[in-house]
């Protein structure tokens, strides 16, 4: 059965989220990006990028691009 | 009307550009990196299109390097004014237009830093030891333009950037008028900050320019706003291009600047760049065969600069004009340069070259000036 795990990768801008998102369906992640739905107090409003597959692989790939987490969110669509 | 002013902004654009910059209003109308809502995202994701096309044209290490700007001045200034501090000594050519001349000139003038100016020569390797012996030890950032918007002199900045990383020396390069001409690759080489026009070389819309920076993290913004981004922190965001970005993009232009640089890959930049000198070519050699005219040296750009003897250049372009030819007299933002050649009363008329052009009206505006030049 596929792995439907599913995170909110949280980044800084807009422009992370989107070379995130490319950056996972070159690799066969399904991803989308998402405005944050509960954004905390202290970070304010932004952007995550949705990844639906293994989170580990998909952060070592966003360490290896140089895109900076803020956190993950777990949890569904 | 035959456009010869290609220098100061290329004219026509390609029609793609003027389509893409339709479709911003009718496909992507929203505001990108603001909102969660579809067409918001699709906006972002046009914006982004063009930022990784912007970084893979120059050789940046990613579309987080790409700033946009209103124009290359802007960029420019994001520079000089972001990254020199109190005591800081920066290198810039006899070339320079005022783009780089004024801030770096405006600093000066409020004690925050000196300059010097390095005298440029056809020989690569005399322009390259002018730059080193301007070198100081406070020195912090050699700034120079690659390709002169006046006679079209290109400067060796592959050496130059070698001269500054072994001096410790930041280098930025004004690349008004080779980005979309000349090779531009900043990752090999070693450029720190790169700033261009959107609208010329690049055949994007007015309004638009570049900063690429590996280096973006040593400058202090210009504006402080709003980024779409870490929203409840009072500080501007550390991270680019959010940090040199605030406030909305001009998506419009941006989108149109996409356009153009997908038409210079689609016709090959090289190949663009090769019609232009051709052109360029028979502009001068006509020129030369006219005894009234007196022809600046010229560089490896599609750019002839010229004068009509006894004439000021302004006269000249207007009797051009009215023969039907756009191009520019006068000092063309560029004083440095005109005294050094010796055209600072008189200016010059300026003749450059675009995509556009053919050699055909280059004959015809040979022509043009040999008739202006029976003018008592």
């Amino acid at each position: 059965m596929p792995n439907r795990e599913t995170h909110l990768v949280v980044v800084r801008s807009i422009t992370y989220a989107m070379k995130g998102q490319k950056l996972l369906e070159r690799y066969g992640y399904t991803a989308y990006i998402e405005r944050l739905a509960r954004p905390n107090s202290r970070q304010g409003c932004g952007y995550g990028v949705r990844v639906i597959g293994p989170l580990e692989g998909a952060l070592r790939l966003f360490a290896s691009a140089g895109i900076p987490v803020a956190e993950v969110q777990e949890g569904e669509r | 009307m035959i456009y010869f002013d290609n220098a100061a902004t290329t004219f026509p654009k390609p029609p793609q550009v003027g389509q893409a910059v339709a479709e911003a209003f009718t496909l992507y109308g929203a505001n990108p990196g603001r909102s969660g809502h579809d067409l918001s995202l699709r906006t972002a994701g046009q914006v982004y299109g063009v930022r990784e096309a912007a970084a893979e044209f120059f050789g940046a290490a990613g579309p987080e390097q790409v700033v946009f700007t209103q124009n290359c001045t802007h960029a420019l200034n994001l520079v000089i004014h972001g990254l020199l501090r109190q005591g800081d000594h920066v290198v810039i050519s006899d070339l320079e237009h005022n783009s780089v001349l004024r801030p770096v000139h405006t600093l000066a003038q409020q004690g925050v830093i000196t300059y010097s100016v390095a005298r440029t020569s056809r020989e690569d390797g005399e322009t390259v030891e002018a730059f080193r012996r301007c070198l100081a030890p406070n020195t912090r950032l050699i700034l120079c333009t690659h390709g002169s918007n006046l006679v079209g002199w290109r400067l060796p900045i592959g050496a130059l950037a070698e001269l500054a990383a072994g001096a410790g020396v930041l280098f930025g390069v004004d690349a008004a008028q080779t980005a979309g001409v000349e090779p531009l690759d900043m990752e090999a080489m070693g450029i720190d900050f790169l700033c261009t026009a959107g609208h010329k070389g690049l055949y994007g819309p007015a309004g638009t320019g570049l900063l690429v920076t590996r280096r973006g993290g040593l400058l202090r913004p210009l504006l402080q706003g709003g980024t779409g981004s870490l929203s409840a922190d009072y500080n501007q965001p550390e991270l680019l291009p959010d940090r040199l970005e605030a406030g909305t993009v001009n998506t419009p232009g941006i989108l149109g600047l996409g356009a153009g640089l997908r038409f210079l890959k689609e016709q090959g930049m090289e190949a663009v760049a090769r019609r232009e000198r051709a052109v360029a070519d028979v502009l001068y050699a006509g020129l030369a065969r006219i005894p009234r005219v007196r022809l600046l040296p010229r560089g490896a750009l599609p750019v002839v600069s010229f004068n009509l003897e006894g004439l000021h250049s302004e006269e000249t372009a207007r009797l051009l004009n009215r023969a039907g030819f756009a191009l520019r007299g006068g000092l063309h933002c560029a004083p440095l340069a005109h005294q050094k050649f010796g055209t600072l009363e008189t200016g010059a008329v300026r003749a450059s070259v675009g995509a556009f052009n053919t050699p055909e009206e280059a004959r015809l505006l040979v022509q043009a000036v040999e008739k202006a030049a029976q003018t008592p």
